[in-house]
């Protein structure tokens, strides 16, 4: 029964794969609203509704952990496709939701799948990493409050160890290969780019021609 | 039943000794191969050349090496000894290479060749030459390999500038082999280059028509099929005829598989257009770069660009600068922007025959609106020239960006197309929109990317100058918290976005 429960939700993660890339046409749903961005995106209510439908599978795969690391990434990888597609980082409850994963994730490929769509939850759809800022924050303290180290690389060694000792997985946690993201500044120096353009220069009037040398006369002496 | 034994015994004995002796065999032929193959790998310095040298006469004196791994030394010893500038010797080998394989012709051929490479290089093209006639009258068997050797004469009088004689064996090598399609194209091929060498557009407008005969184009890369249709319109237009360039750019137009080659066609019957005289005509050919291929983004800025240029000369100066507003606001980076500027400028200047309003130009994008003291409200504040002046109106362009629009996507990189879709119609604000709305979807990997389109091409072009951007990469950075991440605090930060979208 597990099995046959297993391989129906691989079959509809592949679909949901799909489906992030082109939604089918489903049948019209009156309640579903397309927002700004889904329409800046030229979404249709049904394309809407297919993807919420297949994000919410595909948060449900993703937050199972019965399910292999593998399912879990693309599951996780579909949720975020979902939503770059709707344009919906701001929907209440995401970043807390991927909060929720990130203190169960098993494996550092999950933590770092995570922690970095974690972040596009909390820069919530704003066009600034604020947000940003604040998960970092939440992070940090989500570490001290459960002596977890988050943001793994998914090393073999490391996951040996958790699923020995979580004693010793500890001590071997490796610093989280995800950092907080910083734009650097790109310096634009128009000043140096641009320089006013020189008033012709005026042709130089010809020189008077020179008086001829007078002829030598003779004086007599 | 000891028999047996022995039967059986025998036959494993004198399996394992041949399987030895196949073994030996097989690692001796690697050996020679993996020798060979090293000493093609040190002909970079003097010593090492000469080290390569004596390992390919070891190989070539081995009796167990194949003949192969021997041709390949001796090529090998030829090209080091070439290197040394040891020409005498390298021609000895050559001629030890033709000894040591006189019946196989391939080697024959190949050895004459580099003969006579060798020959030219020290600029002994008599002997060059004659090397090769007494191969093609005495060895060349089969059309081929006499077509080989002409084609080889060919590239001799081509690297000397003799360009007629290189056309004559160029064609006496295409007679020598005519079904053969790769040696019609590559004898064309020397043909088209010696025409070309000879600044003989006549000559080179016939090889170049008989190259692109399908079954002679077949061969070649789509690339160099390009390049040969291209030249083939350049020297229509040479020679000044018009219509045919024109027909001939609307057929390649046509038989393009390619979206910016497509767009590529158009610029080039755009030229052809502009060359006659024919500026309404040339403007709307490089609309359709647009028009009929959205998908080229690449060929936008280029196209737009030319649109100014055909303007400026039909000295439509006004409609001239409004359509380099558009060439403004799609610039990718600051340098272009500039180039943009400096074309808006010159457009001034031809308008106003005076460098007043140009040189204004130039100062307000090198200071911005508080001119030089960066500080507003002072007597140095700037005033943009470019301010009363509309953006273009593009119909048609409108009709298919629209439409592309929505065949575009629906994730970051779609967002991004439809951002350029709005520039390229004058319309920033919404150009402005769509980068934003690129960055807010945007994975971790691609917010770099996001947020300098967003501010470098989106936010400069709904401002209109790129002073003073940082204060925008500030507000991305940190947010409307500041720096210490507080609402309500002194560093708190106004956004900076807000007013352009108004």
């Amino acid at each position: 029964m597990r099995m046959a429960a297993r391989s129906w939700r691989i079959g509809l993660a592949a679909a949901l794969l799909l489906a992030a890339g082109a939604v089918s046409a489903a049948p019209q749903s009156a309640e579903v609203q397309v927002d700004v961005r889904a329409g800046r995106a030229d979404l249709s209510v049904d394309d809407v509704r297919s993807l919420r439908e297949v994000g919410q599978i595909a948060e449900e795969l993703a937050a199972d952990y019965m399910e292999s690391e593998e399912l879990q990434a693309q599951a996780l990888a579909a949720v975020r496709r979902v939503h770059e597609a709707l344009g919906d980082w701001d929907r209440p409850g995401l970043a807390d939701w991927y909060f929720g994963l990130l203190v169960k994730a098993r494996t550092g490929r999950i933590q770092e799948i995570i922690l970095k769509d974690g972040q596009a939850a909390a820069r919530g759809g704003q066009h600034h990493l604020g947000g940003v800022r604040e998960f970092w924050a939440k992070v940090d303290a989500l570490e001290t409050e459960t002596g977890k180290n988050f943001g793994g690389t998914g090393d073999k060694a490391r996951k040996a160890f958790e699923t020995r000792t979580e004693q010793l997985a500890k001590k071997r946690a490796l610093p989280p290969s995800v950092k907080p993201i910083l734009v650097p500044v790109h310096k634009v120096n128009m000043a140096v780019l641009l320089k006013p353009i020189d008033e012709p220069k005026p042709e130089k009037p010809a020189p008077p021609p020179k008086p001829a040398p007078a002829k030598p006369t003779y004086k007599k002496p | 039943m000891r028999t047996v034994w022995g039967v059986v015994g025998v036959v494993i004995a004198v399996g394992a000794v041949w399987c030895t002796a196949s073994a030996a065999g097989t690692a001796s032929t690697r050996a020679a191969g993996s020798r060979v193959d090293s000493a093609s790998r040190m002909l970079d310095t003097r010593p090492r050349q000469l080290q390569a040298a004596q390992v390919c006469e070891e190989v070539i004196a081995d009796p167990a090496a194949t003949a192969g791994d021997k041709v390949r030394a001796f090529e090998v010893l030829i090209d080091a000894l070439r290197r040394l500038d040891k020409s005498d010797d390298a021609v000895k080998a050559a001629e030890r290479m033709r000894q040591a394989f006189p019946q196989d012709k391939a080697v024959q051929q190949k050895a004459v060749f580099l003969q006579a490479d060798i020959y030219r290089e020290a600029k002994k093209d008599a002997q060059a030459q004659a090397v090769i006639q007494e191969f093609v009258k005495s060895q060349a068997e089969g059309p081929g390999a006499a077509a080989d050797a002409l084609r080889k004469v060919a590239e001799f009088h081509l690297k000397a500038k003799r360009y007629d004689e290189c056309r004559q064996e160029a064609e006496k090598a295409v007679a020598a082999d005519p079904q053969n399609a790769k040696n019609v194209s590559d004898a064309l091929y020397l043909m088209v280059d010696a025409a070309a060498g000879a600044d003989d557009q006549e000559k080179l407008l016939a090889a170049l028509g008989r190259i692109l005969d399908p079954k002679t184009l077949a061969g070649r890369e789509s690339w160099q099929q390009r390049d040969l249709r291209s030249r083939y319109g350049q020297c229509l237009r040479r020679l000044k005829r018009y219509g045919e360039a024109a027909a001939h750019y609307a057929a390649c137009e046509k038989a393009e598989t390619e979206p910016r080659a497509a767009a590529d066609w158009c610029i080039q019957a755009a030229d052809t257009l502009v060359e006659q005289g024919k500026y309404d005509e040339a403007l709307r050919a490089v609309e359709r770069v647009f028009t009929a291929y959205p998908q080229a983004t690449d060929a936008w800025s280029g196209a737009q660009r030319r649109i100014v240029e055909i303007l400026v000369k039909k000295g439509t100066y006004d409609e001239a600068l409004r359509a380099v507003r558009v060439c403004m606001d799609g610039s990718n980076d600051e340098k272009s922007f500039a180039d943009m500027v400096r074309l808006a400028a010159d457009i001034l200047r031809a308008m106003d025959k005076n460098l007043g309003r140009a040189n204004a130009l130039i100062n307000y994008h090198r200071y911005g609106p508080a001119g030089e003291d960066q500080k507003a409200g002072t007597d140095d504040d700037l005033k943009d020239p470019l301010a009363g002046v509309a953006y273009p109106s593009y119909p048609e362009r409108e009709k298919a960006f629209a439409e592309a629009r929505k065949q575009a996507g629906d994730d970051t990189r779609a967002m991004r197309y439809r951002a350029f879709t709005w520039l390229y119609c004058g319309r920033p604000k919404e150009a402005l929109r769509c980068f934003m709305d690129a960055f807010a979807r945007a994975s971790a990997d691609e917010i770099v990317l996001t947020a300098n389109d967003m501010i470098l091409i989106g936010a400069r072009a709904a401002r209109g100058y790129a002073v003073g951007l940082d204060a925008f990469y500030h507000f991305v950075n940190c947010g409307p918290a500041g720096p210490d991440g507080k609402l309500g605090t002194a560093d708190d930060l106004a956004d900076p976005f807000g007013p352009l979208l108004k």
